[in-house]
């Protein structure tokens, strides 16, 4: 019997962002597998149900997996929002093909969390490789909405995409994914 | 006909057409892959973003027809049993045809976008696109990005435009490389996606731009010097090599 360690992908991409933002839904929306997540119930998550309708938050991390069109397998690796968990991060983050920092369109703190999660990237060398999905903001969105992320976004990586993204919709998430794989490195 | 007449004339002739067009955006070709239809439907695109190509040549206000077209007789037959207004008629060939109608128009290929362009505003097209004018050159009111080479400086937000993985694949190459507009054809997105992607680029500030030719000319020029200089560079080496096996060959 065959046994192998690890994924067999070419490439893994990380999605990072604010609890509740919607990584374990973009995760399970383009997931060719079932995904293996650590989702538990949790007082903070139904406390935040009344905004999102969610019950659950992840403690570990999610994995799945999709098919891009190459034919080329990826990894998809999802972290849990809350920095209690930041040794789930510190394991995952910098040695990866790119990350997709998810973040909330809508909330005052939106451009906070913005820097705050750069930062949190930055220090464990994961800029290099990132797509900024914004969720969360009416359709069509005006260009002039991403901007400010976009301020934040170029002291860190100035390659890197802000774009608008529904975690829920198949699509936008996997361009989200291919634009991770296919933007310039950046090399700070 | 005096030209005075003559001006009288057009004058007319374009505002029937243009009382037609006002109604109607369509546009009928049996050729929707050639490149210079694909040239002509853009042309028309920057001013007016509605233009839509139909199947049903009875409907539509203007007409594209492509030099490999073999059958012009039947498609002159089907324009005949059209009633008035009738549509305008684009023909495109290498070489020149003369025309069966008035309402029928004559544009060698590869088109001239200049030519093109003069006869679209005789026919009384206003731009829509506020972008034509701050980009017009001349008289004539063509995008930057289809006369020269460009690179994009920051990804859009594609997800506004298409769900298409080959905008990714657009974006990906115009950000790593120099392109011309006649690169991005072969990738399938659609024509009206590209343009609305590149005009806003263009609006927004985030494409840069070089002129084609005098670009393409100094590549050329520095990799001629770069052979030559290799060369010398060769040359030398090589004598200085010989001289030295000479010496201790003797």
């Amino acid at each position: 019997m065959k046994f192998s360690l690890g994924h067999q992908t070419s490439h893994q991409i990380i999605f990072a962002g604010p609890f509740g933002v919607g990584k374990t839904t973009a995760l399970q929306s383009i997931s060719d597998i079932d995904v293996v997540n650590t989702d538990v119930q949790s007082l903070e998550a139904t406390l935040h149900m009344k905004t999102s309708g969610k019950k659950t938050t992840t403690v570990g991390f999610d994995y799945g997996e999709v098919n891009l069109m190459g034919g080329e397998n990826v990894a998809l690796v999802g972290l849990p929002g809350q920095s209690r968990f930041d040794g789930v991060w510190d394991v995952f983050l910098g040695k990866n093909s790119g990350v997709v920092l998810w973040l909330y369109g809508d909330s005052a703190e939106a451009l906070q969390d913005c820097e705050k999660w750069l930062n949190h990237l930055k220090i464990r060398n994961a800029v290099t490789q990132l797509t900024v999905a914004v969720t969360r903001l009416d359709e069509p969105t005006p260009d002039h909405l991403l901007q400010p992320f976009r301020e934040i976004v170029l002291r860190f990586n100035p390659y890197a995409p802000v774009i608008t993204a529904d975690p829920r919709n198949r699509d936008q998430v996997v361009q989200a994914v291919l634009i991770a794989i296919s933007t310039p490195s950046y090399q700070t | 006909m005096r030209p005075v007449d003559m001006w009288f004339f057009c004058r007319i002739y374009a505002g029937d057409f243009l009382m037609m067009i006002d109604k109607n955006h369509k546009i009928w070709t049996e050729h929707p892959d050639n490149h210079s239809v694909k040239a002509v439907i853009s042309g028309l695109r920057l001013y007016r973003s509605d233009w839509k190509k139909t199947s049903a040549y009875e409907e539509a206000a203007l007409w594209c027809i492509a030099s490999d077209t073999d059958d012009v007789d039947s498609i002159y037959k089907n324009y005949q049993s059209i009633p008035s207004p009738k549509p305008e008629v684009i023909f495109l060939a290498s070489a020149f045809k003369p025309m069966m109608d008035s309402h029928w128009v004559f544009f060698k290929t590869p088109i001239n976008v200049r030519i093109f362009h003069k006869w679209l505003s005789s026919k009384g097209f206003q731009s829509e696109h506020s972008v034509l004018s701050s980009v017009a050159a001349d008289d004539v009111s063509v995008a930057r990005w289809r006369k020269e080479q460009f690179k994009m400086s920051r990804w859009p937000n594609v997800t506004q435009y298409s769900n298409s993985p080959n905008l990714i694949v657009m974006c990906s190459m115009i950000m790593h490389d120099w392109c011309d507009y006649s690169k991005l054809i072969p990738l399938n997105i659609e024509e009206e996606v590209l343009e609305r992607v590149l005009n806003d680029a263009e609006k927004d500030g985030n494409l840069i731009f070089r002129k084609k030719s005098s670009q393409a000319d100094a590549e050329a020029a520095q990799a001629i010097k770069d052979e030559v200089n290799k060369k010398s560079r060769k040359r030398k080496s090589k004598g200085l090599f010989r001289k030295l096996f000479e010496k201790f060959t003797q």
